[in-house]
């Protein structure tokens, strides 16, 4: 194992916390690997359920060519879409989340505010599920099957904005598991807040054009879930609005900042498990 | 004779017992409870794209508007029926060893589980009604083909589809025994029937083959029968199979349950439970 000491002194933040990052999800993955069966048995489900979504999205088309101005193959980079941002949220967000009620009833944070590394990097980093290896890379194959069948294939520029746009949307996400993070602190649990997290995302599952009126509304100003998967898919469709290109880093950026701060402000307040 | 309407009477009052407690565990929940009524209102999202289809061509196979509003908000409630954890309840019980507690109990550990999950569901259906009745009054257009005796019926139905249902998972929980993928093979289970069952869209809706199999399948019991039911769409032959189904399913896992929970206490009394 690497020195801690040597991991302190002498390298650059970025390359400790890169460093940190590679001990973490390798520590994550051979625990998880000591239970092989459960490890195909949920490869085998994740396939599964793509395949359920898929079809099952398919109803609709059974009375209509399009529904909301999407056609079924176009749906289906929204659906492939999901599974790749779902994927990212359960291995890389819902394993921290969860713990967040132990590091707090136990007493853990405290110990980790003692490490010499930063608090929020531990709290959202240090665990990584890997069950749900498969998901994002699935998720990409139907979003890229979908794209085949609507005979669509993006232009380079089409497929940087369509990058730009998930990334963001992936960061929103995480600025959103931060703030929950932060209230888990002053409630002093955080059951349920992964439960908020999923029903926000699983509205993700179709694109916000389907949803009518108030609720599409909501879901692209309130709750930013069309930048999760929407706004994605229309550019990888050619169908996007050139100005989200700013829009959505900006909005990523925004929110992270805020989230950061709602953050930084919770463990002011937050007096140690010991008083 | 006696014998049993004594013993019966006996599981009875346990069971008022017990339901009791479960109800205020449940309650002890509460602060997640209104996350879970978040999650409910799901069958609303399914709801809208179908107003959007009708919208833009007109009714879906005599389906209007009003007939998917009605639906879905009924839905909403009625899903909570079918949707149980008890197959993961179960299984952790198993591996932290409560199982082993529940065993010493004078009441039979299926009877356990069953006054537990009413507990939950008593509780949960008590908190999303009201929800329920606010988005149908905000939707409108719900209708309902209410007379007291098509209620009792609807109400008979949705309370064997919810013993079957438990039923159905328990014998699935069972194989937790022998392994650790309990959960998983009833989530395979569960995904496929929910094609069958009238949760991934109303039956009425799906191809001819599909609404065949699942008219003879355990999956609608629970789930689309009593929604068709309530919305008046069945005829007295169709109720009348509706019912066989659902008891000669709920017999049939009764008895698969027995047995394999024999099987299942000889494993776990061998492997020094």
């Amino acid at each position: 194992m690497t020195d801690a000491a040597g991991l302190v002194n002498g390298t650059s933040p970025r390359r400790r916390y890169l460093r940190l990052l590679g001990i973490f999800w390798r520590n994550s993955v051979a625990t998880e690997m000591e239970y092989r069966l459960n490890f195909v048995a949920n490869a085998i489900l994740s396939v599964f359920w793509l395949g359920w979504a898929a079809v099952g999205v398919g109803v609709y088309f059974r009375f209509a060519d399009e529904v909301g101005g999407w056609t079924y193959p176009e749906l289906l980079v929204v659906v492939g879409l999901f599974f790749t941002v779902n994927g990212v949220r359960q291995a890389m967000i819902t394993p921290n989340l969860a713990r967040m009620t132990e590091y707090i009833r136990m007493g853990t944070l405290d110990f980790l505010l003692t490490k010499p590394v930063d608090a929020q990097f531990m709290v959202s980093l240090r665990h990584v599920g890997v069950f749900n290896w498969l998901d994002p890379a699935l998720g990409i194959v139907l979003a890229a099957v979908g794209l085949a069948a609507s005979d669509r294939t993006p232009t380079a520029g089409g497929f940087a904005s369509f990058l730009v746009l998930l990334v963001a949307g992936v960061v929103i996400m995480y600025a959103v598991a931060l703030a929950l993070m932060s209230a888990s602190v002053w409630t002093v649990s955080s059951e349920g807040m992964d439960d908020v997290l999923q029903g926000m995302v699983e509205t993700a599952r179709l694109p916000v054009q389907l949803y009518r009126g108030v609720l599409q509304t909501l879901l692209t100003v309130g709750l930013p879930v069309a930048f999760l998967t929407t706004f994605p898919a229309e550019a990888l469709l050619g169908r996007g609005d050139v100005h989200l290109l700013v829009v959505a880093p900006l909005i990523a950026l925004a929110t992270v900042a805020a989230a950061t701060a709602i953050w930084r402000f919770a463990l002011h307040s937050y007096s140690g498990a010991s008083s | 004779m006696t014998d049993i309407t004594d013993s019966a009477r006996r599981l009875a009052i346990a069971y008022r017992g017990m339901v009791r407690a479960a109800l205020a565990n449940a309650l002890a929940y509460r602060g997640r409870l209104a996350i879970w009524l978040l999650t409910s209102l799901f069958p609303l999202i399914m709801m809208v794209v179908w107003l959007n289809v009708v919208d833009e061509q007109g009714p879906a196979a005599g389906w209007t508007s009003s007939d998917f509003a009605s639906y879905y908000v009924a839905a909403a409630l009625v899903f909570q029926v079918t949707q149980s954890y008890l197959v993961w309840i179960w299984d952790d019980d198993l591996r932290n060893g409560t199982m082993s507690f529940k065993l010493l109990k004078p009441v039979g550990v299926f009877h356990q589980f069953l006054s537990q999950e009413i507990g939950i569901r008593l509780v949960t259906l008590a908190f999303l009604l009201p929800v329920v009745v606010v988005a149908a009054l905000a939707i409108g257009d719900v209708q309902y083909a209410v007379g007291p005796a098509r209620l009792a019926l609807v109400a008979l139905a949705i309370l064997l589809g919810f013993l079957l249902s438990c039923t159905m998972a328990m014998s699935f929980a069972l194989i937790g025994f022998w392994s650790t993928q309990s959960g998983n093979l009833y989530s395979l289970w569960w995904g496929a029937g929910a094609f069958l069952s009238g949760w991934i869209a109303p039956l009425e809706l799906l191809p001819d083959a599909l609404r065949s199999a699942a008219t003879v399948l355990p999956f609608r019991s629970a789930v689309g029968f009593p929604l068709e039911l309530l919305l008046g769409r069945l005829d007295s032959g169709d109720v009348a199979v509706g019912f066989a189904v659902t008891v000669g399913w709920l017999v049939g896992f009764a008895f698969v349950f027995g047995m394999g929970w024999r099987a299942a206490l000889r494993r776990y009394q061998a492997v020094g439970g």
